[in-house]
């Protein structure tokens, strides 16, 4: 359940005071200018929401937001992001972070998180490179990038496919966003929050650092994920001649979510004896 | 554009937008200790805060609507004197944070005068034009300052990303 507040607000309500060390071209930039205009446009009260992120350079932004936030360790914002939504449902959960922390480090949590469908969004801010330590292959990196010094003749294995593994593994909200198209964004992210179940994007967001070449994936991107499919069968369809720059809603549809047992919790005493060696 | 509340609404985001994101990027390049092109940045934030006084000036005893952020009629793909992001470099120099700016001010320029050209409305009309001047203004100002900048190559990294080495 998402809470309103009544008054109005504006998103820099939404930023903290803590200056982005992010560096300047970086598209994580406009990545948080879009999760704070789709909160204020949402109306979202800063106390009821929480950012949860990993690590690695986008993983910062859980302390450039004025939300409650959760700096994370490495590959681990989904777990935690998910017991914090079965243990205060009624909070807005939101999880952030990039493609190494959540399709690598994190890989394993990305595909059951999204088979358990719980009340989240998870925003991947992919640059297709490990940008925190220099430049390595990501695991969105082509299989022919040769430009880091780890691996000169480029990682020779297919880049993993976010899209692909979401919609697999059972999400039920899947879309791709550029962070050059801030309106869109912005847009895309608040029906993400309000989607009833794990809502996964993924966001281009070029690192004109690591990658300089990314600038140029602005004349690439295309709208052509122009209306959300309802049929999981139909959303892997549309996948086989997406040239991983198609953008939009891929897929919506509103399934179970994962519901653990409620039963009591055990006294403290009792805890420490199950524990007791 | 059906009213001038709504014109002004546009405004008014447009022009807080841009401060933002100019500080954003003066921010960034501080931290990269660039601070030139920092202070060169801020000026243009400064700019953006008059002219958002002076739409706050106009829109005073009107009722103007809120809108949420996807809701902007914008010509692209963001708020329209928002200046390129993606073009910002840690290794700019003083003539490439003048073009980048440029660009944002011929954004906004050409925001302001397409709904001056659009509209029916003289109300709209006249504030359109009034401000696509000032832009106007903006625009030969950072041109003039151009032409007296020299482009003095990107700033020397002693330990570049391998990707530019």
């Amino acid at each position: 359940m998402n809470q309103v507040i009544a008054h109005e607000v504006d998103f820099t309500d939404y930023k903290s005071d803590v200056t982005p060390v992010w560096c300047p071209g970086c598209g994580d930039y406009a990545v948080l200018s879009a999760i704070t205009k789709a909160l204020a446009g949402l109306g979202l009260a800063r106390e009821n929401v929480a950012l949860i992120s990993g690590i690695g350079c986008s993983s910062r932004i859980a302390a450039y937001t004025s939300v409650y936030g959760f700096h994370g360790i490495h590959g681990r914002a989904l777990p935690i992001a998910q017991g914090l939504k079965l243990a205060r449902p009624d909070l807005t959960v939101l999880c952030a972070g990039g493609d190494g922390d959540g399709f690598s480090i994190g890989g394993n949590h990305f595909m059951h998180a999204c088979r358990r469908n719980l009340d989240l969004t998870y925003i991947v801010m992919d640059n297709n490179v490990y940008g925190m330590t220099k430049g390595q292959a990501s695991p969105t990196s082509a299989a022919d990038w040769t430009e880091s010094k780890l691996t000169p003749e480029g990682p020779g294995v297919p880049p993993f496919q976010p899209l692909d593994i979401a919609l697999a593994a059972g999400a039920s909200h899947v879309a791709r966003c550029f962070s050059g198209k801030v309106q869109m964004l912005t847009k895309t992210i608040a029906e993400a929050i309000q989607h009833p179940g794990f809502s996964f994007i993924q966001v281009i967001s070029p690192c004109v650092t690591y990658r300089p070449e990314m600038r140029d994936f602005k004349n690439l991107v295309h709208e052509s994920f122009t209306e959300a499919c309802t049929d999981r069968r139909e959303a892997r369809r549309r996948l086989i001649d997406d040239d991983g720059f198609s953008l939009g809603t891929l897929f919506k549809s509103v399934e179970p979510s994962y519901k653990p047992s409620h039963r009591n919790s055990e006294p403290l005493d009792e805890l420490e004896r199950q524990f007791a060696l | 554009m059906n009213s001038l509340e709504l014109f002004l609404a546009h405004a008014l985001r447009l022009e807080e937008d841009s401060a933002v994101r100019y500080d954003e990027m003066a921010d960034a390049l501080s931290v990269h200790r660039k601070s030139e092109v920092a202070r060169l940045f801020r000026k243009m934030a400064h700019y953006s805060r008059l002219h958002l006084a002076e739409a706050e000036r106009r829109a005073a005893g009107l009722v103007i609507p809120r809108l949420k952020a996807w809701e902007y009629q914008w010509p692209g793909d963001d708020s329209p004197e928002n200046a390129p992001a993606e073009e910002a470099d840690y290794a700019m120099n003083d003539r490439d944070a003048l073009l980048l700016a440029l660009k944002g001010e011929q954004g906004a320029y050409a925001f302001y005068s397409g709904v001056a050209a659009d509209t029916a409305d003289d109300g709209i009309k006249a504030a359109a034009s009034e401000f696509a001047a000032e832009e106007g203004e903006h625009v030969a100002l950072l041109e003039d300052w151009l032409s007296r900048t020299p482009d003095t190559g990107p700033v020397i990294d002693l330990d570049p990303p391998a990707a530019l080495a």
